[in-house]
């Protein structure tokens, strides 16, 4: 037997891959339990992840920061019981309603965690006037993270570094295969128990998240045997397009709360020819998560209804502004921000040099950027993937937010982490040792360094556009038949054609085509599942809008699942677990009148 | 835009040398010196490593930090600005290119 292709091999009783606030939270609990734990993030702590792109805050209910975290002022009639019903509400039931429990139930505990790294980090957080919320900035969040894995200094970090494939041994989760970016050295992490906490997915090219959302965890899950499901749910923000040195902003979003109505509105929202997009009245004073929702709607259905590339198709005109009204408008975002960015701008933005080219051109172009993916990885109340020694939490799992995200993503990551790293290591408690080197384990070396030699088929970085192109075309914010049908088609060519793909660089250290090829395989399988998924859904639901099928279809109140039988994507249904929500067999033309109808009831959901 | 880099790689090289490439930056589209390398990593030369793997782009994880024309700047940020750019890596410990090693 000749050298292994495998650099390292590393032991360990927990691998948690990821490291924002659910890899954390799991690998914080986890080692509280006993268990040895090995953390890889795939770029630093506190410096990647979509937790620092955060431009407000997170929360949770009043009664839990009464009683986990002695907030007295908070809000006692904002009760776990309201902030579960409205999550079910806000998913259009596709909630699997054991794991909204575990979310409303677990989000104080975790959150007192969080709160001491906090104190550690030197306060990042900011305690809002209700009491049971929190104003923070990215970085701000960032520094809190790394003072919770400072916090836990037996844990074996490796930054860096990129989970590859599931190693899975008869029928056993028994850990992972990662590549070190920097050096390309392959790395064999065995563990009793493996905790996906790698995030969403990302396949637009407007972006305002990180860049490297293409969700490894939901594929490494799927390629291991695992159901994934929600795949077609995405959440999307008013996200400044153009010109790039603004481009990937969540400004406009943020500067909507600001422009409020009234006899001079700062600015129109409008589409490429002109015409005003506007929010009717009962809508536009919403403040809640909705608010989000609204805009995919109002602003999304006419520029993303047809078959070309949205992102240029939305405009803030700023014409009716006088110059008083624009330093007034700017001056108070500069206010809300106050101690959480640096003076005069928002991250890299300048504000003064914003306002002068809005002073300018007069019109922002705008389009609706993917902020967050409801679908992932199928997860129970413990955190279990389905699969015996895999486990789940944050972003990369399903089941949470079903349609639509009505709460915090930050909690979900925190009260996920915190149940999952428990989960791993009761598991882990008293198993004996794995000590064969796992057969399939050379196997999976070689794949990995597979496209190192790859002839023929043009460059990692053409696919990676080709595959965005496809989605921004055909899978974005309002869909049709034909435009999902092409949609696939491109995104199995892109996915047939990965094999081939050529590297100009052979070199090991720092390769990005090589990177490039290789999370390629994860941000297909995820494109494929969610693409398939939207054109089984012959409705439209939360966040997923058929210019075809405007209507909310009662039975459609089903969950979409694909695994992967026999080499081939398999997609079925069932229903959400209903535990003291009974789902209403209730639909509606169009999913803004779904809204309207529960915002008229007296003690309706939608707040 | 003549942009300027130097090149080395431990694993081939004796020694950094630079490069040149020509971009044809197009005016009022406010590139930054990221939108810099990203065309000539995708039109000119895939073998360029430069920090990309897990990009904020939004100036606040401060990992692409490069050398400009001798000053450290965020590529994300920084303005592609005059007609000549020279892109040295922001560190002592280079692992290829661009890149610099930081634990």
């Amino acid at each position: 037997m000749g050298v292994s292709k495998v650099d390292e091999v590393i032991r360990t009783d927990v691998l948690v891959v990821g490291g924002s606030g659910a890899g954390v939270m799991a690998a914080t609990t986890a080692l509280e339990s006993g268990a040895s734990v090995a953390l890889i993030s795939k770029g630093m702590v506190g410096k990647s992840g979509n937790a620092i792109m955060i431009g407000g805050g997170f929360g949770i209910d009043g009664e839990s920061a009464r009683e986990y975290l002695g907030i007295d002022e908070a809000d006692p009639s904002s009760t776990r019981q309201s902030l579960f019903e409205r999550t079910v509400w806000n998913s259009f039931y596709l909630s699997d309603q054991n794991i909204v429990r575990q979310f409303v139930d677990e989000s104080g505990p975790a959150l007192r965690k969080l709160l001491e790294w906090d104190a550690l980090s030197g306060k990042q957080l900011q305690l809002n006037a209700r009491g049971s919320s929190w104003g923070s900035s990215g970085l701000g969040f960032g520094k809190v993270l790394r003072a919770g894995i400072k916090a836990i200094p037996g844990v074996e970090l490796h930054e860096d570094t990129i989970a590859i494939d599931l190693i899975v041994e008869e029928g056993e989760v028994i850990g992972v295969l990662a590549l070190e970016v920097y050096s390309g050295r392959l790395l064999a992490f065995l563990a009793h128990s493996v905790v996906l906490a790698t995030g969403g997915h990302q396949p637009y090219s407007l972006k305002n998240s990180i860049s490297d959302m293409t969700g490894d965890g939901v594929a490494l899950a799927y390629r291991g045997g695992a159901v994934i499901a929600d795949m077609e749910f995405y959440l999307y923000l008013p996200t400044i397009a153009a010109p790039k040195r603004f481009a990937g902003s969540i400004l406009p979003f943020i500067l909507s709360f600001l422009a409020g109505p009234g006899p001079a509105p700062l600015y129109r929202v409008t589409d490429a020819s002109g015409k005003e997009l506007v929010v009717p009245p009962e809508f536009a004073s919403i403040r809640s998560k909705l608010r989000k929702l609204v805009f995919i709607y109002y602003w999304g259905l006419g520029p993303y209804s047809e078959f070309r590339k949205g992102g240029d198709a939305i405009y803030f005109d700023f014409s009716d502004a006088d110059d008083a009204r624009l330093d007034e408008s700017f001056a108070a975002f500069e206010m809300s921000y106050i101690g959480r960015q640096p003076k005069g701008k928002y991250n890299k933005i300048d504000l003064a040099e914003l306002k002068d080219f809005i002073r300018r051109e007069k019109r922002l172009r705008v389009g609706l950027g993917n902020e967050y993916s409801m679908g992932g990885v199928a997860i129970d109340e413990s955190m279990r993937a389905g699969l015996h020694g895999l486990y789940a939490a944050g972003e990369t799992t399903s089941g949470l937010f079903g349609a639509f995200r009505g709460g915090d993503g930050l909690t979900e990551m925190l009260a996920q982490g915190y149940r999952a790293g428990y989960s791993a290591a009761a598991r882990a408690k008293g198993r004996a040792r794995a000590i064969a080197f796992p057969s399939e384990l050379e196997g999976l070396a070689e794949s990995a360094l597979a496209p190192l030699s790859g002839r023929g088929g043009g460059s990692p970085f053409a696919a990676r556009r080709r595959l965005e192109t496809a989605a921004d075309l055909g899978f974005n914010v309002v869909r049709n038949q034909a435009g999902l049908e092409q949609a696939l088609a491109e995104t199995l060519a892109v996915k047939a054609g990965l094999p081939g793909l050529e590297l100009s660089s052979k070199s090991r250290a720092y390769n990005l085509e090589w990177l490039e090829a290789l999370t390629l395989r994860n941000l297909c399988a995820c494109n494929e599942a969610g693409i398939r998924a939207a054109l089984l859904r012959k409705e439209s639901r939360g966040c997923h809008l058929r210019s075809d099928y405007p209507a909310v279809d009662p039975d459609w109140a089903l969950k979409i699942e694909a695994r992967l039988e026999g080499g081939a994507m398999r997609i079925s249904t069932r229903s959400p677990i209903v535990e003291g929500m009974p789902i209403p067999r209730i639909g509606s033309p169009t999913v803004a009148a779904y809204i309207a109808d529960e915002l008229r009831k007296e003690k309706g959901h939608a707040r | 835009m003549l942009v300027k880099i130097l090149r080395f790689d431990p694993a081939r090289d004796s020694s950094p040398a630079i490069q040149d490439y020509e971009v044809p930056v197009p005016t009022g589209e406010g590139w930054t010196i990221e939108d810099l390398l990203d065309f000539i990593a995708e039109r000119l030369d895939p073998s360029l490593a430069y920090y990309r793997h897990s990009l904020c782009r939004q100036g606040i994880c401060g990992r692409c930090a490069v050398r400009a024309n001798g000053v450290a700047v965020l590529a994300c940020s920084h303005p592609a600005e005059g007609e000549e750019l020279l892109l040295e890596p922001a560190g002592v410990r280079v692992v290829r290119d661009l890149v610099r090693a930081e634990h």
